[in-house]
């Protein structure tokens, strides 16, 4: 399936991420269970979600995470990458911000995305809300 | 076969065999439509004779029944009617000639009474003297006869009417032979020597034809007994004939009619009379028939048999050439590589053979085959297995040899998984009887996860052996520096490190830094603590000092703390649910009072149960404070 985006989606036994456009910029929704072998998928998807998001001048990426129930430590990595790529684009300012929507319910959600929260500080934020 | 040649197709074998055997088929068939077409043309003579002695004979016994039955309709009415009856009560020729004649009008049958006074009252054209005798000696009821009258021969039938009897009867004419022909099929001449021909043969205006017999034929008819039967063939003359049925012989003027005929008595009854009955059948309807018979015959061979004879033959050499074409196909397709091909057709004697010879044939040809592919991998990932093994034989030699931490009691143990991934722990005791603990996780797997971990080891020792009074933050932001400038600068790589480090005191306090995995605490009550840890992971950004902070807390005796990496709580059982830190965190309270190694043996033991193929490096560190006493014993 190619969303609005023109970014493909990914769709596995276990794990599902999509890409779809809001007013505020772009929504990334990842489901079910990121192991090790999805990352190789999920690298360059977050690659080209970061490409689209520059060519069209978005302010804000949101990537909800409610319905995530698992992620391995290698996608993780590919979400390292990705806000790594953000910081490294030259400017003043980050030309986007990333919104993470995490359960406050799911432990290791809370614990890792505050760590990640730190390569970007100015504009990664997390929001965790009481979803079961 | 030449090697040059490709193998024969399915389809043009297929055709070949195909071609000969529908070809052998055909050639039956035709043999047999010859055989069978020239018997019956030949036989044909004969079969017309037998069809004209069978006509004459139905034509015959039917006539006969169906006159009697006509007679016998005829004569019901009449007896039924009032007027016929009282007619013949006080009997007046005129009165029963007006009440019976318009009964009988337009059947062909006439009537005759015989009074008992002698009166033979007749229609008024006909009369027959012959009629009037041996009714009374004869009859009973009613009954039919042939009778003689004059040169006409006449079926009569007779029954009780009034006083007298009544007498209805009919002349065999063209008329009769016409019923008669209708049953008889076939046309009809009545014979008689000196009297005109009556043929039931008919003009286009529908007048009888005229007839001529030859000469030999009237003789024979004149010299035949008078009850005798018998058959020949013949040339008639016919003027005007229109043929039989309409369908033959067409031609104007007089035409010669060869013709197969049968000649017998009118009735076998009548031996006094040489009246003859001649059946006969046109030649040419007869020939006619037998040629139209096998053209039929052709006809239906051509489109009918031969199609279905070609697709019989066309299954039989699919079915029976089926073993044989596969193995030509798996033949062909083992030359262009696919060696692993069996043919599973079903086959008997040789081809069975050939089959299995065949089938074994490729398995040796796969065997082969993949061990060759094997020797092949193994030869092209020698060396990649050979970087692994060197990798992972680094990463499991650096691990720190069982420790004496005087104030505590460390057992620890990390179980690489096969493609190296990047745990990390280290102990290093103080002089004070506290130490140095480190834990952590590199992002990935592989050589460079390997790499990565030796680097944080190899920093972190270097660290600690020249300033041993770093707060833990202040050795994980010098690690960072380093260790983000040779991932990303020099590695070009994308790894992170999720690390701990913690600083053990002698007196039970512990001193903590960096985002790794939660902490778990047994206190000695059996009371389970989950601490979270925080910070940042190493590698990823050039300063991590804004996010670094340690953090502090305090074991009291018998305390007991588990370290772990996500291999141990991530690790997923068969039906790919995690492990869980909640179940290793029961299992340590479970096993509290023993020692550490036998509690750290025994979760290890709950991981490998849970998952026993773990996708991840697993390590676990357990230790105990032992308190300042313990410290002060050794």
């Amino acid at each position: 399936m190619t969303n609005a985006l023109d970014i493909p989606a990914i769709k596995e036994a276990s794990f599902e991420a999509s890409v779809t456009s809001e007013d505020k910029g772009v929504r990334l929704d990842l489901r079910g269970s990121a192991e090790l072998q999805v990352s190789d998928l999920l690298g360059p998807f977050l690659s080209r979600v970061h490409q689209e998001a520059l060519r069209l001048g978005v302010r804000e990426v949101t990537v909800d995470l409610l319905k995530l129930e698992f992620m391995n430590s290698s996608c993780f990595k590919r979400l390292v990458t990705w806000l790594s790529a953000l910081r490294e684009v030259e400017g003043q300012q980050p030309p986007y911000a990333v919104r993470f929507l995490s359960s406050s319910r799911v432990r290791w959600q809370k614990a890792s995305l505050q760590a990640l929260s730190c390569f970007a500080p100015g504009s990664v934020t997390v929001e965790a809300r009481d979803v079961a | 076969m030449s090697p040059d040649r490709p193998p024969p197709t399915e389809r043009s074998l297929k055709h070949r065999w195909t071609i000969a055997i529908s070809g052998m088929l055909v050639a039956g068939l035709a043999a047999q439509i010859l055989l069978t077409g020239g018997f019956s043309f030949f036989g044909t003579w004969r079969a017309a004779i037998e069809w004209l002695k069978f006509s004459e004979q139905q034509a015959s016994r039917m006539q006969e029944a169906n006159s009697i039955q006509a007679f016998r309709r005829l004569g019901t009415a009449l007896l039924r009617n009032p007027l016929v009856q009282a007619a013949t009560q006080e009997p007046v020729m005129d009165r029963l000639q007006s009440e019976i004649e318009p009964v009988l009008e337009g059947s062909g049958v006439h009537w005759t009474y015989l009074g008992p006074q002698g009166q033979h009252w007749s229609s008024a054209e006909h009369g027959c003297e012959a009629l009037a005798t041996g009714w009374d000696a004869t009859v009973g009821e009613d009954s039919g006869r042939w009778v003689a009258c004059g040169q006409d021969v006449i079926l009569a039938w007779a029954r009780p009417l009034g006083a007298g009897r009544l007498v209805l009867w009919r002349t065999v004419d063209a008329q009769y032979l016409g019923e008669h022909k209708a049953l008889a099929d076939n046309e009809l001449i009545l014979w008689a020597p000196g009297l005109p021909l009556v043929p039931t043969l008919r003009r286009p205006d529908g007048g009888p034809a005229e007839v001529h017999l030859p000469k030999e034929l009237e003789r024979e008819l004149a010299e035949m007994a008078p009850t005798e039967s018998r058959c020949s063939t013949y040339v008639l003359r016919v003027r005007g004939y229109e043929g039989y049925r309409g369908n033959y012989g067409k031609g104007e003027g007089e035409v010669e009619l060869p013709s197969y005929v049968c000649f017998s008595a009118i009735n076998p009854s009548m031996t006094h009379l040489p009246h003859r009955v001649l059946y006969l059948i046109p030649r040419a309807v007869v020939d006619n028939s037998a040629w139209y018979g096998a053209m039929t015959m052709v006809a239906t061979a051509l489109l009918v048999l031969i199609p279905a004879l070609v697709w019989l033959a066309w299954r039989l050499v699919g079915s029976a050439m089926r073993p044989v074409l596969t193995l030509s196909q798996a033949s062909a397709r083992v030359a262009k590589g696919e060696l692993g091909v069996v043919v599973q057709e079903k086959a008997e004697g040789e081809v069975a053979q050939l089959i299995e010879s065949f089938n074994a044939m490729t398995r040796g040809l796969e065997e082969s085959q993949a061990a060759r592919v094997e020797s092949e991998r193994r030869a092209a990932v020698a060396p990649l297995l050979k970087e692994m093994e060197i990798a992972q034989r680094i990463q499991s030699s650096i691990l720190p040899a069982p420790q004496k931490v005087p104030a505590y009691d460390v057992a620890a143990r990390m179980v690489p998984v096969a493609s190296m991934g990047g745990d990390y722990y280290d102990v290093r005791p103080l002089p004070d009887g506290g130490c140095w603990i480190g834990i952590g996780d590199v992002a990935g797997h592989g050589v460079t996860s390997g790499l990565v971990m030796l680097m944080v080891q190899s920093g972190i020792s270097a660290l600690l052996e020249h300033r041993p009074d770093l707060a833990p933050h202040e050795v994980l932001r010098a690690v960072n520096a380093f260790l983000q400038d040779n991932i990303r600068q020099r590695l070009h790589s994308d790894e992170h490190v999720t690390l701990s480090l913690f600083r053990f005191h002698p007196d039970g306090r512990v001193e903590m830094a960096g985002a790794h995995e939660d902490v778990i605490i047994c206190r000695a009550n059996g009371t389970i603590e989950r601490l979270e840890t925080s910070g940042t992971w190493l590698g990823a950004i050039r300063d991590v000092s804004p996010f670094l902070r340690t953090t502090t807390f305090r074991l009291g005796v018998k305390d007991l703390l588990l370290l772990h990496t996500d291999g141990a709580t991530e690790a997923p059982n068969p039906g790919r649910e995690r492990l869980g830190l909640d179940r290793i965190a029961e299992e340590l309270q479970r096993r509290a009072e023993a020692p550490t190694t036998e509690i750290r043996d025994a979760l290890f033991e709950l991981v490998l149960k849970w998952a026993p193929q773990p996708e991840d490096d697993v390590t676990l560190l357990v230790m105990r404070y032992l308190g300042q006493e313990q410290r002060a014993a050794a």
